[in-house]
């Protein structure tokens, strides 16, 4: 024990706390107006693919493995998304089917900033049909109308409903 | 960039120095924490595997939050051992970091030093990445940013056919097996962590993982105090339909937090990999030019008679016996250069004097003691300063100090005993041997190895003809030049109680450790 021994105590007690400061520092990462707009949803794609049995020349053609007995050509079918806040249009977007052959789900999943208070929200992810062609049966068209009252931090979320028919606010 | 990294060098260099010298002020070079970051991060991390093995049998993925804040609630044994979980991975953050740029400002990140750095920047890493998946583990605000933000990463590599961030945007809540996922890596991370400290000492032949028995006490004391005096407390539960606001933040782990945010994932990226391709370049980058670089060892087979001192006293497991080339039987020496440091221990442990660095062989170290003696002179009064260049008080770097001469060496545990024979026998007052602190030696061991050869007749031992009274250690940190001055003062006043010493006509210190050919070939 020497006389430097209670300045050493203090200085590691120091760097201990100010270790343990480091560590919990209040930190604020956003503005004190702020809240969001978030749409996210996943819904499974619509084939809009025409497919028809291979011949038996084709069959004979192919090596054993590869016989599938139907041939298919086209994709699935996409969406155009548009999203618009007290009659300004924020998102116009076309969504495809994702995966490298665009044959996985499709999903919405985006965010915007959104100020405070009441909202007109207007939201529509609506199937296209190429050159007015028919739509397959049962393409999903889904629609949000409506007034949404924004809330400084916290996020207005517009998903499907529990039954997924249909877009719900919470 | 080779100039910025000289002036990072130099700059942390000098800083580290500083606070080595007022740490060594208020503990002592023994206790010095900043001589022992490498320990007190394992350290830290044996405090860390501890706390948390005990925090994990309260830990419930399928209620994260509640069950944190149940352990937490814990006054007696719930709510100090999660802060010392905490606060244990801050120190072995800032230890880990001390430690790096130690090892930076110091230039022993190249060469056969390479895979040890590269293997800390590794460490470093997954310690980070530990860190996180203990924050997520709690479940709170900062929790929900920290997943948010990983996984805003995660979507940018083109991998995955949904981005990951869905699972946050509040849809549903989160499933236990996100928590299984995330508990399972912070988990299995230690495990690379150990397996990373192994490749990061492996290369050491005798590594200190702890830190003296009183730091290694001093430093859990201090945790537990810390803990018990300022526990954590637990933020509100991640609401994922919430913009977390002000919220108790880890700038430790999560300093990238408030950098990444506003950037795009795919700049987050690129940054990061450009950081840690510089960390991990860091040996090639600090390595001197072939010209400047140092020499491995070497051993003239003629003189070494495979006592294996060198190879037992080599920190870096460079040397190795071999069976002898020259058609006498028995071991020689043999230098392995990818391992070499060019440290100059094994000059210094070789009492024939046959192995050691071109130059600085004990042979080299007589030629060099025998010019400086034509040069300066000393006298019966006079102290001889044998300096290491690396500490010392900045002694080394002067041709005098305090008017005493001064012969640099590039470590003071490579210096041949016989130096100091030879500088008392030509009639110096007496010899001051200026090392670094033991556990700052930049070769590890060289301070312990002069010490044993100087006072415990540990090979190649100062002969007993030496008067002890005129050979003293003193231990000074870079910047403690004061305590080098002290030294010297005290010792020359112990000198002048002595006999006046006296100048010897015929000094053959190395035919006298010569071995002569003949009786070397009876060695074996």
């Amino acid at each position: 024990m020497t006389a430097r021994t209670p300045v050493g105590v203090a200085v590691a007690l120091g760097l201990v706390a100010g270790t343990a400061f480091l560590s919990r520092v209040p930190l604020s990462l956003r503005g004190p107006d702020e809240s969001s707009l978030r749409l996210s949803w996943r819904l499974d794609p619509v084939s809009v693919a025409s497919c028809r049995p291979r011949t038996e020349e084709e069959l004979a053609r192919l090596p054993t493995h590869m016989r599938t007995p139907t041939v298919c050509s086209g994709g699935t079918l996409p969406y155009s998304l548009t999203v618009a806040v007290d009659g300004r249009e924020l998102i116009r977007d076309t969504v495809v089917a994702s995966g490298a052959r665009a044959d996985r789900p499709m999903y919405v999943f985006r965010e915007l900033g959104l100020d405070p208070g009441p909202r007109a929200l207007d939201v529509a992810y609506l199937p296209l049909s190429g050159g007015g062609a028919q739509l397959p049966p049962g393409a999903p068209s889904l629609e949000w109308r409506g007034t949404v009252t924004a809330i400084s931090g916290r996020v207005v979320l517009v998903t499907l409903d529990t039954a997924g028919r249909s877009l719900e606010v919470r | 960039m080779h100039r910025t990294i000289t002036l990072l060098r130099g700059g942390s260099r000098r800083t580290l120095a500083r606070l080595d010298g007022w740490m060594n002020a208020l503990y002592g070079w023994r206790l010095n924490p900043l001589y022992h970051s490498g320990a007190l991060v394992v350290t830290s991390f044996v405090v860390l595997l501890v706390s948390g093995l005990y925090l994990l049998v309260f830990y419930r993925i399928g209620s994260p939050h509640t069950s944190v804040a149940g352990i937490t609630a814990q006054v007696w044994a719930g709510r100090w051992i999660r802060t010392l979980h905490r606060y244990a991975s801050a120190v072995a953050l800032v230890a880990a970091l001390v430690h790096a740029v130690r090892m930076f400002a110091q230039g022993r990140a190249w060469g056969p030093r390479a895979l040890a750095w590269v293997s800390g920047v590794a460490l470093f890493c997954v310690f980070l990445l530990c860190g996180w998946t203990g924050y997520v583990m709690v479940w709170d605000e900062q929790a929900h940013l920290l997943a948010a933000e990983g996984a805003r990463w995660l979507d940018a590599l083109p991998i995955f056919s949904e981005p990951i961030s869905r699972a946050f945007v509040g849809e549903r809540p989160m499933p236990p097996a996100f928590f299984f996922l995330n508990l399972f890596a912070h988990i299995a991370l230690p495990v690379g962590v150990a397996l990373l400290l192994w490749i990061h000492v492996s290369r050491l032949a005798r590594a200190s993982l702890l830190p003296p028995r009183a730091l290694l006490r001093g430093a859990v004391a201090l945790l537990l105090v810390a803990s018990v005096a300022w526990p954590i407390g637990v933020a509100p539960e991640a609401d994922l339909l919430a913009l977390p606001g002000r919220v108790p933040f880890d700038v430790l782990y999560g300093f990238w937090l408030p950098f990444t945010r506003p950037l795009g994932a795919g700049w987050v990226w690129l940054l990061g990999l450009l950081v840690v391709g510089i960390l991990a370049a860091v040996p090639l980058l600090t390595r001197p030019t072939r010209r400047r670089r140092p020499p491995a060892s070497v051993v003239n087979e003629r003189f070494c008679t495979g006592c294996e001192q060198c190879y037992h006293d080599c920190p870096y497991e460079a040397i190795a016996m071999v069976r002898r080339s020259d058609g006498r039987d028995g071991w020689v020496a043999r230098v392995d250069p990818g391992l070499c440091v060019s440290c100059g221990i094994c000059a210094g442990s070789c009492a024939p004097m046959g192995v050691g660095p071109p130059g600085r062989t004990g042979r080299d170290q007589l030629e060099r003691v025998r010019a400086f003696l034509d040069h300066v002179r000393p006298g019966a009064d006079d102290i001889v300063l044998v300096a290491c260049d690396r500490g010392s008080g900045g002694a080394a770097r002067e041709e005098r100090f305090l008017d005493a001469p001064v012969l640099p060496v590039s470590c003071s545990g490579s210096v041949h005993t016989s130096v100091i024979e030879y500088l008392v026998r030509a009639g110096a007052g007496g010899v001051l041997l200026v090392a670094c602190p033991p556990r700052d030696c930049w070769n590890r061991e060289g301070v312990g190895y002069l010490e044993a050869r100087v006072h415990q007749g540990r090979e190649a031992e100062l002969k007993e003809r030496v008067d002890r009274a005129r050979v003293r250690i003193v231990y000074a940190a870079e910047a403690e030049p004061l305590r080098v001055a002290a030294a010297l003062n005290g010792f020359r006043a112990e000198v002048k109680r002595l006999a006046r010493a006296t100048a010897e006509e015929r000094i053959d210190v190395e035919a006298e450790c010569e071995v002569p050919e003949a009786s070397a070939a009876e060695v074996g």
